[in-house]
């Protein structure tokens, strides 16, 4: 426990401070100006801040291919996948091949259900059926076996009808029987489902189950409002679907057949194409609008892609947690001016109920920011996270196994905004070094007496760093480092530094042997970037 | 209009709190959008889950929307797919009425659908083992309305 003895914390680093604060902006643009020959130690920090700031900015787009989907495609791509092989097909070109284990990845990550997810299977496969079944999970291989007639939704209405279609596509691929063989009054009331409705109109008899004379029937109140959006806004990807869909039953004015034709659609999902080669794209307008595409296609084509509209970025990012980790991160490399995002972001959440920061925890998280970014917050949620931080300080004990890290954040936000901080007492300071050592590193910050008892050797911190390091407290290994360093001159200690780094080198090493080679370099989770950071900054 | 999986509901009540402190900082976790094809409804997947682990459990919530110019729009189906993701040694996660992704121990997803909706939302808390670097939430947004389809997924961080 704690004594009741109460110190108010400076809320600045007791240690002299390196001049690696430098104005983060200055030094980005001395390291983008790029000055080669040697490299001094300055040039090195200048490049090492400048990787901060591009991996925080770039969290932003944390949608985000090295965060998170490393490992599992978007949920859309299944359908990207098939649109994109059936239209290659349909031009001539020869689709990449996706292995069964690619396949099966695909399958587990599409949100439709068996039928569709089989009939896209289908579509990739080239219509090999046996090839499409093996992908599908258990369960939906046993409700594509029992798949029959009797599933098909109530068809009265569009939705309906493209929910039936899928069930009989799927049908038609498992049994190698032609969709055509659907009874006449299912097909008339597909027909009727979606007549008024081309895009529905062209899959559906793309995939047989409306005749080939058959056409949509389209209101003129339709054609011109297509026209004014293409003349207003120009001729965007699903213009063009549903004006390739649309020529087919009508004499459309120029402008729409302009738009039908374009070969230069930029292309922001490929999906699209499913809807081009149904409603029978001439092949070289396809084939146009697919070379214009090829980056973009190229890059859907691989399993883990994120599909993404250009008008609609991802907007925030990450928890207010996670944010304050990313201005920690960019606070111990010395950048003081974080991206714009960061206070966007910050703007954005204290628009938002006052129940997110309700809890110490959050509300920790929210002073901190407010204390960190100047002029971010209004007074009345300083004084209100204030207040709240203020009491979960007061009833804090010894942090539990596991709870090191929630109780350090908790007194780390107070230091830097100068709440009244638990002081420490020779006789439970050990205790704390144990099971809370970066707790108390962040009480030592400010208070000599939680440091200067401690009998613990430059070894034992090395050892018991690199013990934390092997748990799920890793990030506790860093309270070790700056338990240390307090306890010294200041001047930096590369065995220490050494040491411990190796330790985190072998903490990764066992991540990427769980995830995958290269795994760590590849997503920089911040937690770790956080941990290598503090090494280094309590070391150099 | 509102419906939550009945596996969820205890877990749903037992964050109760901070669920709803997640859906008020939405705008602030993972969210993105795509427009269903032909109409001007926006469909957004939204995904919250928290970055700092502590006592082997993390919450999350994700959700689907539709919306016109801002405001809910009822689409014929919408589809909301949570995927809850623990990386790290031996990264393993739980979640109730969660499935294994592709086999895999470290991935539960768990969906919702609901018809005639505007919104399909879930919710809880993982539990995860091994040691574990990051907990991430996926939220997939799948929705049909006018005969076509669009999907658009998000990951929390």
């Amino acid at each position: 426990m704690v004594d009741l003895t109460r110190t108010v914390a400076s809320g600045r680093d007791p240690r002299p401070r390196r001049a690696g604060a430098v104005p983060a902006i200055a030094a980005l643009t001395a390291t983008l100006i790029g000055v080669t020959g040697c490299t001094s130690p300055e040039d090195e920090r200048s490049a090492t801040q400048a990787d901060t700031y591009e991996y925080v900015d770039r969290l932003r787009g944390v949608n985000d291919l090295a965060h998170s989907s490393l490992e599992l495609p978007a949920a859309a791509t299944l359908a990207g996948v098939a649109a994109i092989a059936m239209s290659q097909r349909y031009v001539g070109a020869e689709p990449e091949p996706i292995d069964d284990v690619e396949l099966r990845r695909l399958a587990d990550r599409s949100p439709e259900d068996a039928p569709a997810i089989f009939s896209q299977l289908c579509e990739i496969s080239s219509g090999d059926s046996r090839k499409a079944r093996s992908a599908l999970s258990p369960d939906d291989a046993a409700a594509l076996d029992a798949l029959s007639a009797k599933d098909l939704p109530s068809i009265d209405d569009e939705d309906a009808a493209v929910l039936a279609a899928d069930v009989l596509s799927a049908m038609a691929c498992r049994d190698g029987v032609a969709a055509t063989a659907v009874p006449h009054d299912i097909r008339d009331r597909l027909h009727q489902s979606v007549e008024s409705f081309p895009l529905p109109f062209a899959s559906l008899q793309h995939q047989g189950l409306l005749a080939e004379s058959s056409s949509p029937t389209v209101a003129p109140e339709d054609i011109e409002q297509l026209q004014s959006e293409i003349a207003a806004e120009g001729c965007t990807q699903w213009r063009q679907a549903w004006a390739t869909a649309a020529s087919r039953a009508a004499t459309l004015p120029d402008t729409i057949m302009q738009c039908a034709e374009s070969t230069t659609t930029e292309l922001d999902d490929p999906t699209v194409l499913y809807y081009f080669v149904s409603a029978q794209m001439p092949r070289a307008v396809l084939s146009g609008i697919l070379e214009h595409n090829a980056a973009a296609v190229s890059e859907w084509s691989r399993v883990d892609a994120v599909f993404s509209t250009g008008t609609d970025e991802p907007t925030g990012l990450g928890t207010i947690a996670a944010t304050r980790d990313a201005v920690t991160l960019l606070k111990t490399r010395g950048i003081d001016t974080p991206p714009d995002w960061i206070t966007d972001g910050l703007a954005t959440a204290l628009e938002g109920d006052p129940l997110a920061w309700s809890d110490a925890g959050s509300a920790s998280d929210f002073l901190y920011l407010c204390e960190s970014l100047a002029g971010a917050c209004p007074a009345s949620v300083i004084e209100e996270v204030r207040s709240t931080v203020t009491a979960s300080i007061e009833d804090l004990s010894l942090p539990a196994p596991g709870e090191d890290l929630s109780a350090a954040r908790i007194l780390e936000a107070a230091a830097v905004a100068e709440l009244e901080l638990p002081g420490c007492t020779p006789e439970t300071v050990d205790q704390w070094a144990q099971d809370a050592p970066l707790s108390l590193a962040m009480l030592a910050m400010s208070q000599k007496e939680c440091w200067e008892t401690l009998s613990l050797s430059k070894q034992d911190y090395i050892e018991d760093a690199s013990a934390a390091m092997q748990t799920t407290e890793y990030p506790s290994a860093a309270g070790y480092v700056i338990l240390h360093a307090l306890g010294t001159d200041g001047s930096g200690d590369s065995e220490m530094r050494d040491a411990v780094s190796a330790s985190l080198d072998g903490l990764i090493a066992l991540i990427d042997e769980s995830e995958g080679a290269g795994y760590v370099a590849k997503a920089r989770p911040l937690p770790l970037e956080l941990l290598r950071a503090r090494i280094e900054d309590w070391t150099e | 209009m509102k419906n939550r999986s009945k596996a969820l509901a205890g877990a749903v009540l037992t964050v109760g709190l901070i669920v709803a402190g997640a859906t008020s900082a939405q705008a602030f976790s993972g969210s993105r959008s795509v427009t269903l094809p032909g109409t001007n409804i926006n469909l957004q997947a939204n995904a919250w889950s928290q970055s700092v682990l502590s006592g082997g459990r993390a919450d999350f919530a994700t959700s689907s929307k539709a919306t016109v110019n801002g405001s809910a729009k009822s689409v014929a189906t919408i589809k909301n797919t949570a995927t809850i993701e623990a990386r790290g040694v031996n990264a393993s996660i739980s979640v109730p009425g969660g499935v294994s992704v592709g086999g895999s121990a470290s991935a539960k997803s768990l969906s919702w659908t609901n018809n005639n909706a505007w919104i399909s939302d879930l919710g809880g808390t993982a539990s995860y083992s091994g040691l574990t670097v990051s907990v991430h939430a996926n939220s997939a947004a799948f929705a049909v309305h006018q005969g076509v389809k669009n999907y658009v997924d998000v990951w929390s961080w």
